[in-house]
């Protein structure tokens, strides 16, 4: 009886308890995600830019979205009443951007921009951007920048500048160099710099405000640092020998270079307010390609002291050496993403010389690129994009990874031959 | 004056009550006699048939005994007094005999005497001594032979006396005998009653006691048989109710095990459905980990997606809540026990955490 009590007892208690059922996921597929950008109404207003099609490049070449191509799409929407969700999710969208440009005053025009959620058929953003008629670019990778970090909560990184040189031989031996500053998506590119010597290692200080470079005008590699918005730059001081590969601290005020004055190649780190130099690497070896942790604590560098090219991580308060590759007989150029986890770098392998990406918490090491002479890859500020140079039908091409290797794409042609990308900081 | 008129009807007046009362007083005695008033006594005692039957018998053959021996002794009397007459018969005849014998022998004597006396008056002269001598011899023989007979004669009356005496004596002793024998036999007969009846009541005692040890037997065997009864009762009504509890313990297992396999189902079904349409984003890192509370209409349709525990990634988040949403109805949901579905499968705790990414 008791028994019986007792059962029914827990029967009730089994009949009444509610469990949440438990789950796990673990697989998925690995592709990006599918958004559709409306173009953008703008009545009556001749637009030298789409800014629809900017926007949707730009979430395309990030590698975490795939845009839908605008022959598919079933209508062109430009209000919240306009959309029929249930025809984007059937044509397996997960979000939208709908917009449509007025024109402002003073020759402005007004783009307003609306995010949706398709799934939920919920809008997650909508804003009025203003903007000049002539920088529509600047309206759209704000957007994109928006759209993207609302969607994924990283920083957007459209908004950005690339630098890269390029080089076109006018006649043998005669060859004009170019400093060019272009968005990230390498549109509107212009020169800061044009030279008949060779133009080296362009980088950005931390705030995006100067690029220091290395320039053979002078007939000697020198060191220059050259306010972008001034267009006025200053030469470094010049040692006998090489000077190169300069690098700015994270906090602007301190600049990583190689100088071989001593004899051989050295990594040294000058104090810009007062000059002082200081040699860090003391080795027979190549010690060369310096960049700067995240934090500022460390330099990562490139030596053949083990007697091929590999990266050392050298901790400056304690001057500890740490050698970081082991994988391959060549990894150099190393450069480290913002979070200080994965460090980017050319990786040799019977194949030639790809993008590689290593895993520096677990040290797993993953060529990124197909190509064989890939070179000086710069990593975008939010992490997500790699760009670098290499060689497409026998020109050199600036061409981008994403840090997955998921989406892998190519960089307008600019003029020449194309090398050495430097990817901006998130710019003010 | 007054008073004095009063006597005479006062006196007829007690002279008729009187009257009435002595003819009321033999009806009041009778009534009181009636024998109907008085109630019935009966004094029974309870009386045990067979027992009473084999008295009956018992005093029957005493009674039909002791006629039997009456009649025995009657006869035994009457044969005793035939004997008797038959005896004082014979003595008379034999005396009557002795008596004949005596005048025939007187009468041959005589006879003899005169024939002898004729011989004698013959021979008188001849045998004088010779007769006299033999007279002589004679009467001594005679007298002697008297003698004999009166010796013989007592002898006879002895032995007759003698013989009465032992006949009655043996007629006394067979009576005494017979007597002993019938009292014998009735003791016999007595203690073969009371042995009898000993073994009458030994043998009802001993059958009482079989009986009894018969009935106690029965009633232990009955007592047995029935306890074996409840305990059979008992153990089947346990085993049936082992049983049926093993049943409802049987199909609550297998309701269980059904319920399981359906919710494993269901569980691989949904991970099926949702992986299928997971985009992993590229900030998706392994050991990320993300989880959306589904909650679901019996149709399968969904009711809301909530992330109740965030990766700390947007992407990964939305990513996560997207997959469920993208599947938009978890069809086989509808094909599931409503009641289970509602316990069980109502409320999804979707872990998203990815393997097998590159980082």
């Amino acid at each position: 009886m008791k028994k019986w009590f007792i059962s029914t007892l827990l029967l009730m208690i089994a009949v009444t308890a509610r469990a949440d059922l438990v789950v796990e996921v673990t697989q998925g597929v690995d592709a990006p995600t599918p958004i559709a950008v409306v173009p953008f109404q703008a009545s009556g207003l001749a637009l030298s830019d789409d800014i629809a099609q900017i926007v949707s490049d730009d979430l395309g070449r990030s590698g975490f979205f795939k845009s839908m191509s605008r022959a598919n799409m079933l209508g062109t929407p430009s209000t919240q009443e306009q959309v029929f969700f249930r025809d984007w999710r059937v044509s397996g969208n997960d979000y939208m951007v709908i917009g449509r440009i007025a024109p402002g005053v003073n020759g402005q025009v007004q783009a307003t921009v609306e995010l949706y959620d398709v799934l939920k058929e919920r809008q997650i953003w909508s804003e009025t951007v203003t903007g000049n008629s002539n920088n529509l670019r600047d309206v759209a990778h704000y957007i994109s920048d928006q759209v993207f970090e609302k969607l994924t909560g990283l920083k957007g990184a459209f908004s950005t500048r690339i630098v890269y040189v390029t080089a076109k031989m006018l006649a043998p031996n005669n060859f004009t160099f170019k400093l060019q500053m272009a968005d990230s998506d390498g549109a509107r590119p212009r020169t800061i710099l044009q030279s008949k010597e060779p133009i080296l290692s362009p980088a950005w200080s931390q705030d995006g405000s100067k690029l220091a470079y290395v320039s053979f005008e002078s007939s000697r590699p020198a060191i220059y640092v050259q306010e972008l918005a001034t267009g006025q730059r200053q030469k470094v001081q010049t040692f006998r020998g090489l000077n190169g590969s300069p690098a700015w601290s994270p906090d602007g005020s301190r600049l990583a270079l190689v100088l071989s004055k001593d004899g051989n190649p050295e990594v040294y780190v000058l104090t810009l307010a007062t000059g002082q130099l200081d040699r860090i690497t003391h080795h027979y070896g190549i010690d060369t390609e310096p960049t700067w942790s995240p934090d500022g604590q460390s330099i990562l560098f490139t030596s053949d002291r083990a007697g091929l090219p590999q990266i050392y991580s050298l901790n400056l308060p304690t001057r500890e050496l740490k050698r970081l590759t082991y994988e391959g007989k060549y990894n150099s150029r190393g450069r480290l993403t913002q979070d200080g986890r994965f460090l980017t770098m050319v990786h040799q392998d019977s194949s030639g010389f790809h993008i590689a990406v290593q895993d520096l918490k677990t040290n797993r090491l993953d060529i990124l690129t197909s190509s064989s002479l890939d070179e000086s890859p710069t990593i975008a500020p939010n992490g997500s994009i790699i760009l670098y140079a290499t060689k497409k039908g026998g020109k050199g091409v600036l061409s981008g990874v994403s840090l997955d290797g998921r989406v892998r794409f190519t960089m307008p042609n600019g003029d020449g031959d194309v090398r050495e990308p430097a990817w901006s900081p998130y710019l003010q | 004056m007054r008073i004095r008129s009063y006597i005479l009807p006062v006196i007829l007046a007690l002279l008729v009550h009187v009257c009435v009362v002595l003819l009321l007083v033999p009806h009041w005695f009778q009534e009181k006699d009636d024998p109907r008033k008085t109630p019935r006594h009966i004094q029974a005692s309870m009386i045990d048939l067979k027992s009473l039957a084999t008295d009956v018998s018992a005093q029957q053959q005493i009674a039909e005994a002791k006629a039997e021996a009456a009649k025995k002794q009657a006869v035994e009397a009457k044969q005793a007094a035939e004997t008797e007459k038959q005896q004082l018969a014979e003595q008379a005849r034999l005396q009557q005999e002795a008596e004949q014998k005596q005048v025939s022998e007187k009468q041959a004597q005589h006879k003899k005497a005169e024939e002898q006396k004729k011989q004698e008056i013959q021979k008188k002269l001849e045998e004088q001594q010779v007769k006299d001598t033999l007279q002589k011899q004679k009467i001594e023989a005679e007298r002697k032979e008297k003698e004999l007979e009166k010796a013989k004669a007592k002898e006879l009356e002895t032995a007759r006396i003698k013989k009465e005496k032992a006949e009655a004596e043996a007629v006394q002793a067979e009576k005494k005998r017979k007597a002993d024998d019938a009292k014998k036999a009735a003791a016999e007969k007595q203690k073969k009653e009371a042995a009898q009846k000993a073994a009458e009541a030994e043998k009802l005692k001993v059958a009482e006691a079989t009986k009894k040890k018969a009935e106690a037997d029965k009633q232990r065997k009955a007592e047995e048989a029935k306890r074996k009864e409840t305990e059979r009762v008992a153990a089947e009504k346990a085993k049936a109710e082992a049983k049926q509890k093993a049943d409802l313990e049987k199909r609550r297992q297998a309701a269980v095990e059904k319920n399981q396999q359906t919710v494993a189902d269901f569980s691989s079904y949904v991970v099926s459905e949702i992986s299928r349409r997971w985009i992993r984003p590229a900030t998706a890192r392994n050991g990320m980990q993300a989880t959306a509370l589904v909650v679901l209409f019996p149709s399968g349709e969904i009711d809301s997606v909530e992330i109740v525990q965030s990766s700390g990634d947007l992407g990964f988040d939305r990513s996560a809540e997207n997959a469920v949403y993208k599947v938009g109805r978890f069809s086989r949901a509808s094909e599931i026990d409503p009641a289970l579905f509602d316990r069980n499968l109502r409320r999804i705790k979707v872990i998203f955490r990815p393997e097998g990414l590159r980082y």
